[in-house]
């Protein structure tokens, strides 16, 4: 009665049947296909892009090393791998529930489960395979523009060269095609677990409002709490696997309450919420609300993944961000000057202005010869610190510089130090000194020793002459940069003492240095060294530039810390990548299924702009929760990377910067949102029609 | 005074390859308020076009409809959204239940878009659940009950805000002979106790035979009517002859 049985009656006639089957499918089904096809050709991209930066010969070092670097590095390298797995397997499961049906016709015209389990097991190895190699394709050419895109923005020292290595593709390859093994071996089971009842009733499956436990939104809340406390208590101070364990425990702790939230606390407050006829009898609460109902079982992992790359993305982009910064304030910081010399003769002298003028690259628009007088000074609170663990020694006297107010003041113009207190960038001089008062420029990075001595006597000492100063003002200005005044203080005195002292101290306790401003010091390269050239070199250390000068320090600073920006921008760039397509297939598959739905709302009398509230509020619980929960990780895992920048010296405005670059974030996520919603709303209407 | 009034309705369809076709080729005919009609006709016979056009899914290509005094051509959106949930309620073969939502909820739907309160909500979905006795399967999601449950909860969402003109498009075509009998004396009942006015769309002569009149068509055209008198029975076997009359496949009936 059945022809159809004879049509597969072994599995030798099956083969001929197979090629024929699966192209009729794929002509039928070319949508559902090719979005499968794309989403997996996305998450290669994805992977293929870090598998370029990591097996990157410039980053050689951070693969294998135990620096905090590498543990970030390799961390990076674990959330991609498991963006890629998690990724393959969701879009291979939503691609098998769509075709549930299919299989179970399939199997009531008697194909054999084996041969259904091989089309199928072929189809999702064959397509992901050719995602693998679009992907690689694609994944190559971006990895050229995005990078060369990002050392664009990136400072003119940085030195990271890109190179794609072959490494990249076969990595990449190797662990798609395990993965896709793993999707088949899903499809396989799929195939003999499910009896043909279910098969049939698959897509019309209502799941209603999952089971969810309190003990589980409980167990999630206790993770979270517990990851966010191990984050905040962590011993930063360490590296290799003393720190990447606890970061390790931190994440899954995280990662697993995240997931028991959206699992279980989340259906909970829907429950509630569906309570609540009052509320929940209105138009787009009512459909959107139950629409997320129906399927926060299989929306928990996706939702967790996207708030896990939400986290992650921001957190990357805003530390790498808030170093960048801070590199940059950091060469104000040591270099306040375009050029600073120390001591040189009044032939080098001119011929720096000659050389400046000569190359004509940038004009000197300001230049301060500056005398500064050897002095020691004591006073019995005060000392200056080795390091900032360390407490100083206090009543010790202390090497240090005299210098005159109409000094100090043009150097304020001339390196236009801001107005403030306690930073070693600002300065809140004001000039007016009496002749028995002095201003105290501290040597130390805090202002712990200092803030008590106002009003208070300082001793001083030139040659052989002391005398007492008191202080009328402190500061932690550092007015050459800080190589010069570590640990150094000085004193502004009135014009009167000063050239009082400067008699008394002699020619051989004088140091004069000279500072020069260009009008366009980051286009001073070249003359900066050309200047090198003749001036002896003040330092020999590899890090340094010879002699000071503002563009020698950024360029050093971003020669040291340049790759870690580099790594960090692009994960976090790549990270913010993934989670879009995350969010653009779920909402693309889901337009599809949902428009059906629609389309019974517009028979029953919905109108166009209820419907499009819908859409919109239903988006905007699957955009904005993992948004909140992101934006919550972040904040943690933001503070504690604070910490470790503390630890290993740096002083960095983070928390403003990441402030930005969220809420940056937030925007481009809120642009993504409009758009989603407005294609979301094309495809549910053209179906509606 | 006529609920329904179609006028020379015409609906053409043009595929891109193929030669236009009408599946409606010019259908007049009216409904009185609180009358239960019947629409028969073979398969391919323009029976759903006709219904979807009335129920404003679909858009005649000519001709016109009036449903309680309105001309519904000349209605626009979102007009037309108001009108199809204030005045119209359909009955689909295929149930058309949101499975994200509870029978209850589905029920609840249209007087939620209607922003109804929530108490007048409650009253009224409990009311048309007794009604078609479905009160006990309310909690329940549309895949949890059977067919019949399912288009009886169907009806029930037709019929809560109680419509002008009720439609229903074989909607005894999936279920067995004791749910299609269930669901059409249901239908009967809100005909005769409610004085609803129902038009029915069905191949099934069962089915049928709960009307009070029947308009066959083929080929996009009205073709024949008949009235009940007497019996069910005695209906029901007027219905069978007219329709093999038709040309339509006797096996098509039950
Ligand atoms: N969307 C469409 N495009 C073209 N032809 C259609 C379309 N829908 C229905 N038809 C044709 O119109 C005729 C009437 O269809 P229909 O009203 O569904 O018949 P039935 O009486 O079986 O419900 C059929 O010949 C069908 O092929
Ligand atoms: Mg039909």
């Amino acid at each position: 009665m059945m022809p159809s049985l004879q049509l597969f009656p072994s599995l030798g006639v099956t083969t001929v049947s197979f090629a024929e089957i699966a192209v009729k499918n794929v002509q039928k089904r070319l949508g559902s296909y090719l979005a499968y096809f794309l989403s997996t050709a996305f998450s290669v991209v994805v992977f293929h892009l870090f598998c370029t930066m990591y097996y990157n010969p410039a980053f050689a070092v951070y693969r294998f090393g135990s620096g905090k670097m590498n543990t970030l590095f390799q961390g990076a390298a674990v959330a991609v791998l498991l963006f890629a797995t998690i990724f393959v397997l969701y879009s291979g499961s939503f691609f098998l529930r769509g075709r549930k049906k299919e299989i179970a016709i399939y199997s009531l015209l008697g194909m054999a489960k084996r041969a259904i389990a091989l089309l199928l097991f072929c189809e999702t190895f064959v397509i992901g395979m050719a995602a693998v190699v679009f992907g690689i394709a694609i994944g190559s050419i971006t990895a050229q523009y995005f990078s060369s895109g990002l050392m664009r923005v990136m400072a003119v020292g940085t030195s990271v060269t890109y190179t794609v290595s072959p490494m990249a593709a076969v990595v990449t390859t190797a662990a798609f095609a395990v993965l896709f093994i793993i999707s088949g071996i899903r499809a396989y089971q799929v195939i003999y677990r499910y009896r043909l009842i279910d098969l049939l009733s698959a897509t019309h499956q209502s799941e209603g409002i999952p089971k969810y436990s309190v003990v589980g939104a409980a167990a999630a809340i206790v993770f979270v709490a517990a990851g966010y406390l191990a984050a905040c208590a962590m011993n930063l101070n360490q590296a290799g696997m003393k720190l990447l364990l606890p970061a390790f425990l931190v994440v899954v702790l995280v990662s697993l309450g995240t997931y028991l939230l959206f699992r279980n606390a989340v259906p909970m407050a829907t429950a509630r919420l569906k309570r609540k006829t009052s509320f929940y009898y209105q138009t787009s609460t009512f459909i959107s609300t139950s629409q997320i109902a129906f399927r926060l079982k299989a929306n928990a992992k996706m939702l967790t993944l996207s708030a896990l790359l939400c986290a992650l993305s921001i957190t990357m982009v805003s530390a790498s961000y808030s170093l960048y910064r801070g590199l940059e304030q950091s060469a104000d910081f040591y270099a306040p000057f375009s050029y600073l010399v120390k001591n040189i003769s009044e032939e080098q002298h001119t011929r720096i202005s000659q050389t400046v003028s000569d190359i004509g690259e940038v004009r000197i628009t300001a230049e301060d010869t500056i005398p500064l007088i050897h002095t020691q000074l004591q006073n019995d609170t005060y000392g200056v610190q080795n390091g900032v663990e360390e407490d100083a020694t206090l009543g010790a006297p202390v090497d240090g510089y005299i210098l005159s107010d109409s000094i100090y003041q043009k150097i304020i113009a001339d390196t236009q130090a801001a107005y403030g207190k306690g930073s070693s960038l600002r300065t809140d001089y004001s000039g007016k000194l009496a002749d028995q008062e002095c201003y105290f420029l501290d040597g130390n990075m805090t202002n712990r020793y200092s803030a008590g001595l106002i009003g208070q006597e300082l001793t001083f000492r030139v040659g052989n002459s002391t005398g007492t100063l008191q202080v009328s003002g402190i500061s932690l200005h550092k007015y050459l940069g800080l190589l010069d005044l570590y640990q150094c203080p000085s004193i502004v005195v009135s014009d009167t003492v000063y050239q009082q002292y400067m008699l008394a101290a002699g020619s051989e306790n004088i140091d004069t240095f000279y500072g020069f401003m260009f009008d366009d010091e980051m286009a001073s390269a070249h003359t900066t060294a050309a200047l090198d050239g003749f001036i002896p070199a003040r330092f020999s250390d590899s890090t340094l530039p010879s002699n000071l000068s503002y563009i020698g320090m950024y360029q050093a600073n971003f020669a040291l810390y340049g790759s870690y920006v580099f790594i960090g921008l692009f994960l976090g760039i790549l990270f913010l990548l993934s989670m879009g397509s995350v969010i653009y297939y779920k909402m693309i598959m889901e337009a599809q299924e949902e428009s059906l739905r629609y389309a019974i709302l517009r028979k029953v009398g919905m109108k166009k702009q209820e419907m499009h509230a819908c859409v919109a509020k239903q988006l905007g619980v699957v955009f904005g929760t993992p948004l909140a929960v992101g934006l919550l990780h972040t904040i943690f895992a933001l503070a504690t990377y604070n910490r470790m920048m503390e630890l290993m010296g740096q002083e960095m405005p983070t928390f403003a910067n990441a402030l930005m670059v969220a809420g940056l974030s937030v925007l481009i996520y809120g642009v993504f949102y409009l758009i989603s919603v407005k294609k979301y709303c094309a495809i549910v209407w053209k179906k509606t029609k | 005074m006529s609920v329904l009034s179609v006028k020379n309705v015409k609906k053409i369809y043009q595929a891109k390859s193929a030669v236009p076709s009408a599946a409606l080729n010019g259908i007049s005919f009216e409904v009185e308020k609180g009358e239960f009609v019947g629409i028969m006709g073979p398969s391919g016979a323009g029976k759903s076009t006709l219904l979807n056009v009335i129920a404003t899914i679909d858009t005649p290509s000519s001709g016109r409809i009036v449903i309680g005094g309105q001309d519904i051509c000349g209605i626009q959106e979102p007009a037309l959204s108001d009108f199809r949930r204030n005045k119209l309620g359909f009955v689909f073969q295929d149930y058309n239940l949101l499975d994200t939502l509870t029978l209850r909820e589905n029920i609840a739907l249209p007087l939620i878009l209607a922003k109804k309160k929530a108490p007048e909500i409650e009253r009224m979905v409990s009311q048309v659940a007794q009604q078609l006795s479905i009160e006990t399967m309310l909690k329940k999601y549309p895949c949890e009950v059977s067919g019949g449950q399912r288009q009886r909860a169907s009806a029930a969402r037709a019929i809560v805000n109680q419509p002008e003109l009720l439609m229903a498009d074989e909607p005894t075509g999936a279920l067995d002979s004791k749910s299609a009998r269930d669901l059409m004396e249901c239908l009967q009942h809100l005909n005769e106790a409610q004085k609803a006015t129902i038009l029915l769309v069905t191949h099934d002569a069962f089915a049928a035979s709960f009307c009070q009149r029947i308009l066959f068509i083929k080929d996009g055209r009205l073709y024949r009517k008949i009235s009940k008198e007497g019996t069910r029975k005695a209906f029901y076997d007027a219905i069978v002859a007219a329709f093999s009359e038709l040309g339509g496949d006797d096996r098509e009936l039950r």
